[in-house]
């Protein structure tokens, strides 16, 4: 999209809750992304990570979430919540968390399934220049794909649709290092080359540092640390300090680069 | 190369047709056009069904009550207008199998799979018992009520020959209609919520309207098909509809393939001719032969039984992801090659490692 300029807030998200039924498991999410910047939200199993992107989508009637509070707004513009609809019309786009492909459908057909309605073969041809890998690929059946090629259909589907923000679950989840560390960067080059915002989830927080600006750690729905992570050399201590207050629950976090 | 081989496609499947009707008007009896046109009949309704079970990943077992309304309708209209009861007819059932479809598909947006089908089989008993009070307390209880004057306009469908000829083209037109709804935006996002509703959702498709709008299409075919059932047959009464009757859709969907609309249509006629000469075989039977008597009189029970078995030997015996013999036939017939046909191809390319295009 034109007139996006870097470092200018895309999305705003204040006091965001979300429920299922019972306690809150987001309970009060406040983050700023702009433009070209990379924030990531690390945390253990069940801090309510996920439930916060989700949360930021919006659940549509008949799914177990609810947003109960809380304000997202796209480029100043406030969008309805629990309106998926909304959110992506708004310029929102998620990758979810483990199957993120229509496995039946062939690479391309992925593709068309998630286009706008009038474009076609241009969202195609826009998705694969992205991740061109994915050409050879273009009438294979998702679900016949590796892991890696998965990510990277589901990323590059997201990033065809050119949003303002893009979401991302968990995405070194079943794969192997050193494809999440390639997947990364190529994420990390193309929201750059198209200004997005991108907020990421993660348990892999080693990998994600290597690409975020800033990390936000959370912890039964609340986000109880936040670091800038600069240049590389100052990036080790600031993930230390975050994770020390997580506890060490993070995965990889034993792994820290020892500065 | 494509387009010339779709265009080929078509125009063989019009020959084709044309043919067949041709060669049914010289040689064949009424009887044989019977029962073509009993498949015909159910291939309205197993086209509905496979679209919705292979391409939506939805299920319904509501099409009894579905063929019942549309039933009603033709009785209805029948009473009401003379000269245009057909058309008239079809178009109040697929008006009432448009509401009862919506309605069902607002049900489904909260319900999946095994509580879908029991709710859709609820209801249908539901429609069943308010069909029988009314016609049990009317003066038509006995006899059911009349649904003998199909016409069009000036035109009387009457006789086997007819009938075929205006089913054979409703027919395409469903098929054709079908197929370019399957392959466009709608097509895309109904396979996009049977793999993954969260993706779906996430990527911005309307998952509650694309639901809805499948339920209504598909029942208000079936509907449709039930008023043309009544035409055909003339009359109209409750004990025509049995629930379980719904099961034969399934077997032929089974066969024909899910989700495959040619199929449907193929395996529809061939259930109801396979049917109507094992009938045939099983009542004439030398009497020397040992239980010919019991396999004569039994005649029902025992083409459910073989059908039965053809079905269970479909789905253990079939290999792949095709799972039916009309999908494998096509391998053998690569004229009428299909692009989901050529999709299975490239998966099992992909699988023996020989590259996907």
């Amino acid at each position: 999209m034109t007139g996006r300029t870097r470092g200018r807030v895309v999305v705003r998200v204040e006091d965001l809750h979300v429920s299922y039924g019972g306690a809150d498991a987001v309970a009060g999410l406040t983050v700023e992304v702009s433009a070209g910047e990379v924030v990531t939200i690390v945390g253990i199993n069940g801090a309510g990570k996920t439930s916060a992107l989700r949360g930021i989508v919006g659940f549509a009637r008949g799914e177990p979430g609810r947003v109960t509070r809380g304000v997202v707004s796209v480029s100043g513009r406030r969008i309805p919540p629990n309106s998926p609809q909304a959110s992506v019309r708004a310029g929102i786009r998620m990758v979810p968390e483990r199957d993120k492909v229509f496995s039946s459908l062939t690479v391309e057909e992925n593709f068309l399934a998630s286009s706008p309605k009038r474009e076609g073969r241009g969202f195609i041809s826009r998705g694969l220049e992205l991740f061109p890998e994915l050409g050879r690929r273009r009438r294979a059946k998702a679900g016949l794909l590796s892991g890696g090629e998965k990510q990277m259909l589901a990323v590059a589907i997201a990033l065809a649709a050119d949003p303002d923000l893009l979401l991302v679950d968990e995405l070194s989840l079943g794969l192997a290092p050193a494809i999440v560390t390639r997947l990364m960067k190529d994420l990390r080059d193309r929201c750059l080359e198209l200004n997005l915002a991108l907020l990421l989830v993660e348990q892999n927080a080693v990998a994600a540092a290597a690409i975020s600006d800033r990390m936000l750690a959370m912890q039964q729905g609340s986000i109880i640390a936040e670091e800038q992570l600069g240049p590389t050399k100052a990036a080790g201590p600031a993930l230390h300090r975050l994770l020390s207050q997580l506890g060490g629950g993070v995965q990889d976090g034993a792994q820290l680069p020892s500065n | 190369m494509t387009v010339s081989r779709r265009g080929l496609k078509w125009v063989l499947c019009v020959l084709g047709l044309t043919a067949v009707v041709g060669v049914c008007d010289l040689s064949l009896s009424s009887y044989w056009l019977y029962t073509v046109n009993t498949g015909l009949l159910l291939a309205f309704g197993a086209i509905a069904l496979t679209v919705l079970v292979g391409r939506v990943g939805l299920t319904s077992m509501a099409h009894v009550a579905l063929l019942a309304v549309g039933g009603a309708s033709a009785a209805v209209a029948a009473a009401l207008v003379s000269s245009w009861a057909l058309p008239f007819g079809s178009l109040i059932a697929a008006i009432a199998g448009t509401i009862a479809g919506a309605v069902a598909g607002l049900a489904a947006l909260r319900l999946s799979h095994f509580y879908l089908a029991l709710s859709s089989l609820a209801l249908s008993y539901v429609v069943l018992y308010i069909f029988q009070r009314v016609q049990f307390n009317s003066s038509h209880s006995e006899t059911g009520y009349s649904a003998s004057a199909s016409n069009i306009g000036p035109w009387a469908i009457t006789g086997e020959r007819a009938w075929l000829i205006l089913l054979a083209v409703l027919l395409v037109i469903v098929v054709v209609l079908t197929r370019n709804v399957l392959k466009g935006y709608t097509g895309r996002a109904w396979m996009g919520l049977r793999d993954r509703e969260i993706v779906a959702r996430a990527q911005g498709i309307n998952v509650a309207r694309e639901k809805i709008i499948a339920f209504a299409a598909t029942s208000a075919i079936v509907s449709v098909s039930g008023t043309l059932s009544a035409f055909h047959t003339g009359t109209v009464s409750v004990d025509q509809y049995d629930l379980s009757m719904v099961f034969q859709y399934y077997a032929i969907i089974i066969l024909g393939g899910l989700g495959s609309v040619v199929g449907a249509v193929v395996a529809s006629v061939l259930f109801s001719v396979v049917q109507a000469e094992l009938g045939n075989v099983l009542t004439s039977l030398p009497t020397s032969m040992p239980l010919s008597n019991e396999l004569s009189l039994r005649e029902g029970s025992v083409i459910d039984v073989l059908m039965g078995l053809l079905i269970v030997g479909v789905l253990l015996f079939s290999r792949g992801r095709s799972r039916s013999f009309v999908p494998w036939a096509r391998t053998k017939i690569s004229v009428v090659s299909t692009q989901r046909f050529r999709s299975y191809r490239n998966a099992g390319r992909c699988r023996r490692g020989i590259g996907s295009t």
